[in-house]
């Protein structure tokens, strides 16, 4: 239907139907017969023909506002081209329409004359007044005849009667009695029976005025003089009798009256129908106008949708490949301009197609290409980690979440400072970081950078080996930077307590071997002299062998702290309550004087797993220190705190040990915990190189802090499992619930 | 075929329809329009052919007439249909159609009706006598009795209209929408007894 309807078919059937129209038309004003005998046809065509124009046109102009309210490509478009078209063709119909009717009705007029008319009244009036001197004599003839016939009586008329048509000429002779009854008849054709009758206004005539003459048109017979007289009767009272003659009109005046009445009749009927005549010219020109507007506006609605269509194509086109559809091709419009743009527009969503699918696929390397790089990363052990110009966080390898000890790849897209400030133990790491990309950005020159950091992570104290270096693309444009890192704690641990143990070792080796014959010497001096001396030399002897005696057993204890620490007795790990064992500790102390000056500030703190003997022995190192630290001190109070500290990431035990003594000289903070490094005048300088150890075996760390109000603490970290710390709540709820 | 009456034919037409017209009720009153109105019809068998009576008021309308004077021939026809009911509907059995025509001899100034079926030709003085001549139909013969069942029950119905397809064109989109010239009648129906 929608086809048909905008299709090139209707466009055709109304072309036909409209040349069939204007053939008729034609045909009907050249001859009036063929117009009477196709006008009823002519009226149901163009009828046909305005009902289907208008309702394709309706249907279009319908169709065309609804695609305007919906706001349809191209249809604004239309209704101009449309609108253009219309006016176009209707105005110059329009105009020859007024004329042509002007002319038709000048036309129709100009065919009628009053001298023409007048020419045929007094033609037909000649015709009546030839004929009428005629039928007077005929008149006379009848009465005459009539006469004659009178006195016949009815029997013996048949003769006479026969007699006075030859004779009269007449083509019938009737003698009608007075009921009405025919008495006798004689006709000129003997095989007509049936005599014509008079009719009832002849006879009402002829009452009046005895007689009646007239012409009278009979049948098939022509033009014929009825002249019907009474006939004379003897006897008044006898009932008179009609005789009627019809007498024909003689073939030459008959021809030429026929020609008068029937040009004289044709003449008056169109006279008589000029007014319908021109009313049906005007119907049937209007028609054809109709027709022709109509069609012409089909035809404006077809021809601006068919120039519409590809521009309409066109519109849609660049809407689709605006959203994205490079598929779009438009079909061939031929060899115009439009066609050309088409072609064009073809060419470019190929090309546009082309190019995406060349991008497709170059993504897709670069996909597989970053697929290839992330697995590799994560195989890497190296923590990788890539920022762009503003500092967000671009990748993640698998590495660095291990090693940082946090969901890393949930901070993409944050900047260092957020990273640093949600995670608070990175805080030294994203500083460090920050610090190396200030130094990096803005300078073209700067190549990379490499450091050591420390950091108290999730599974406790690290050392990481980080370095970094901006990313600059091929144009030398910095595109953001990279930095790598590693867990060196393992490492820097193993190395240094080997180089240690290796120093350790050798001291013991090399200084306690000579100190056993250097003590021996000296006591073996002793006894063999000092009895055989008096006096001043005796006191010298005893004073300088004990000395030796008693400096050789300092470095012997000495010699045996060093290989404490050189070994390394295997760790023995196991799940302990760190509180009860401070508190096993503190009690050794009771027979101390400072006994009663030890302060326990014990916090709740779950299970850790760790060797007791260690931790025991980093205990009373700490405890002695501080007790040796806070003699010199009136107050001369220690105490030890513990506590639970819990962070998003890591849960751990903070042990604190504080004193009242003078506190740590300031570059002693940095480095107390090295060996050798002591304020005492008597101490080693191992006592807390050897807790910083025990502590890094148990991926702890620790550090000295001084305090304003005098006193220092040494505060140590120890990293508790969280998920032991959650099964051990878990199974102290489920007791407390029992 | 002769269609117009004999003198006889008019009188015995004439007492038929005084004694039978008061009897027929839709034939009391006229119509006060113009228009062709059938006061009465009736049909007999006369030789093994049905023959038609009928009694038609013809009344001409003031176009109709002024047409005719300057003219214009009218073309009358007068439908005879037999039916043949059936429940709630009739079917057409038999159907015949007389067609006059009626015009003025400008010469002679006499109405002319020609019947057309036969080729008769009858003229008038005036329209009144014309019409008075073309109401009155005797005798009309219109089928063989054999064509009828005669154990079947027919209806039969007449009605005269004027053919305006017969106008002079000019005047067809007139006649279609005045109706001055809608000189149709309705259809009288009757029982066919034979």
């Amino acid at each position: 239907m929608k086809k048909f309807l905008t299709g090139i078919g209707p466009i055709l059937a109304i072309v036909v139907l409209l040349l069939v129209s204007l053939k008729l038309m034609s045909d009907a004003t050249e001859n009036s017969t063929r117009f009477g005998e196709l006008y009823s046809v002519l009226l149901i065509i163009n009828a046909i023909g305005l009902i289907s124009l208008g309702g394709l046109v309706g249907w279009n102009l319908i169709r065309l506002l609804g695609q305007v309210r919906a706001r349809r490509a191209g249809a604004g478009l239309t209704v101009r081209m449309v609108a253009m078209f219309v006016i176009l063709a209707v105005t110059p119909v329009l105009v020859v329409y007024y004329f042509s009717l002007q002319f038709l009705h000048r036309g129709i007029d100009s065919w009628f004359d009053v001298r023409v008319e007048t020419a045929l009244d007094d033609a037909l009036e000649l015709s009546r007044t030839a004929l009428e001197s005629r039928m007077r004599e005929l008149l006379n003839q009848t009465e005459l005849m009539a006469a004659d016939l009178a006195a016949k009586p009815a029997s013996g008329l048949t003769g006479p009667l026969e007699d006075a048509r030859r004779l009269s000429g007449a083509a019938e002779l009737t003698v009608i009695g007075a009921n009405g009854q025919i008495v006798a008849s004689s006709n000129i054709d003997p095989t007509a029976i049936v005599p014509d009758r008079p009719s009832d206004s002849i006879l009402v005539q002829l009452r009046q005025s005895g007689n009646y003459i007239g012409l009278d048109p009979i049948g098939d017979a022509g033009l014929h003089v009825r002249v019907v007289v009474t006939m004379p009767t003897e006897v008044p009272t006898g009932e008179p009798r009609i005789l009627q003659a019809l007498f024909p009109v003689t073939a030459r005046m008959s021809a030429l009256a026929d020609s008068v009445q029937s040009t004289y009749a044709k003449y008056q009927e169109l006279a008589y129908l000029r007014n319908p005549l021109k009313i049906s010219f005007t119907l049937t020109l209007s028609l054809v106008l109709l027709l022709s507007l109509l069609a012409a506006v089909w035809a404006a609605f077809f021809s601006a949708r068919r120039m519409v269509a590809p521009l309409k194509d066109l519109i849609q086109g660049t809407q689709a490949v605006a959203e994205g559809d490079y598929e779009t091709q438009l079909p061939e419009s031929g060899k115009n301009e439009v066609g050309y743009l088409v072609e064009s527009f073809n060419e470019m969503t190929r090309r546009l197609r082309s190019a995406r699918d060349e991008t497709r696929r170059s993504q897709i390397q670069l996909e597989e290409q970053r697929a290839y790089l992330e697995a590799v990363l994560a195989r890497l052990s190296t923590g990788v980690i890539t920022f762009d110009n503003n500092r967000r966080l671009v990748t993640v390898n698998h590495a660095a979440n291990q090693i940082l000890g946090i969901d890393l790849q949930s901070c993409i897209g944050m900047t260092l400072d957020n990273v640093g400030a949600a995670h608070r133990h990175l805080l030294p790491f994203s500083e460090t970081v920050a610090l190396h990309l200030d130094d990096a950005s803005g300078d073209e020159n700067f190549a990379d950078w490499r450091e050591q950091m420390t950091l108290l992570g999730v599974s406790g104290r690290q050392i990481l080996m980080c370095s970094g270096a901006p990313l600059r693309g091929v144009d030398g444009e910095d595109h953001g930077h990279v930095m790598v890192f590693d867990d060196i704690t393992t490492l820097i641990e193993a190395q240094r307590s080997a180089a240690w143990s290796e120093v350790a070792r050798r001291l013991a080796h090399e200084i306690k071997n000579p100190l056993t014959p250097i003590q021996l010497s000296a006591e073996r001096l002793r006894h063999k002299y000092l009895p055989s001396m008096s006096g001043k030399d005796a006191e010298g002897m005893d004073r300088l062998t004990r000395t030796i005696v008693q400096q050789v057993e300092s470095m012997k204890e000495m010699v045996n702290a060093f290989s404490d620490y050189a070994r390394t007795p295997r760790m023995e790990p196991m799940r302990l309550d760190v509180n009860s064992l401070i508190t096993d500790v503190i009690e050794l102390y009771k027979s101390d004087e400072f006994r009663q000056n030890i302060r326990l500030e014990l916090g709740d703190l779950p299970p850790l797993i760790a060797d007791p003997d260690r931790l025991r022995q980093i205990l009373h190192n700490l405890v002695k220190n501080a007790i040796e630290a806070s003699k010199e001190d009136k107050d001369n109070t220690i105490s030890v705190e513990t506590q639970c500290v819990r962070e998003a990431a890591r849960s751990f035990i903070e042990l604190r040990v504080r004193d009242s003594g003078r506190g740590f000289p300031e570059e002693f903070l940095d480095k107390g915990f090295e060996p050798y490094v002591t304020t005492k005048a008597k101490g080693s300088g191992l006592g807390l190189a050897i807790v910083k150890r025990i502590v890094e075996e148990h991926g702890g760390i620790v550090w000295a802090e001084n305090h304003d109000n005098g006193g220092a603490s040494v505060i140590i970290q120890l990293p508790v499992s969280l998920e032991d710390t959650a099964a051990d709540e878990a199974a102290e709820v489920r007791r407390e619930a029992v | 075929m002769h269609c117009l009456p004999s003198a006889s034919g008019r009188w015995l037409a004439t007492c038929y329809f005084v004694l039978i017209v008061p009897a027929t009720a839709n034939a009391a009153s006229g119509p006060s329009s113009p228009g062709f109105t059938v006061q009465n019809a009736s049909v007999h068998i006369e030789g093994g052919v049905y023959l038609l009576d009928a009694l038609i008021d013809f009344d001409f309308s003031a176009e109709s007439i002024e047409a005719m004077n300057n003219g214009v021939s009218l073309t009358i026809l007068l439908d005879v249909e037999i039916l043949k009911p059936f429940l709630f509907w009739k079917k057409t059995v038999l159907q015949q159609q007389s067609r006059y025509r009626v015009g003025v001899h400008a010469l002679s100034k006499r109405y002319v009706v020609r019947h057309l079926n036969s080729g008769e030709t009858r003229t008038f003085r005036t329209v009144d006598e014309m019409a008075s001549a073309l109401g009155m139909v005797d005798d009309l013969p219109l089928f063989e009795k054999r064509l009828l069942n005669e154990n079947e029950d027919y209806r039969a119905r007449v009605r005269a209209r004027l053919d305006v397809e017969a106008l002079p064109s000019p005047l067809r989109p007139l006649a279609y929408i005045s109706p001055e010239w809608r000189l149709g009648g309705a259809w009288f129906e009757w029982p066919l007894d034979r």
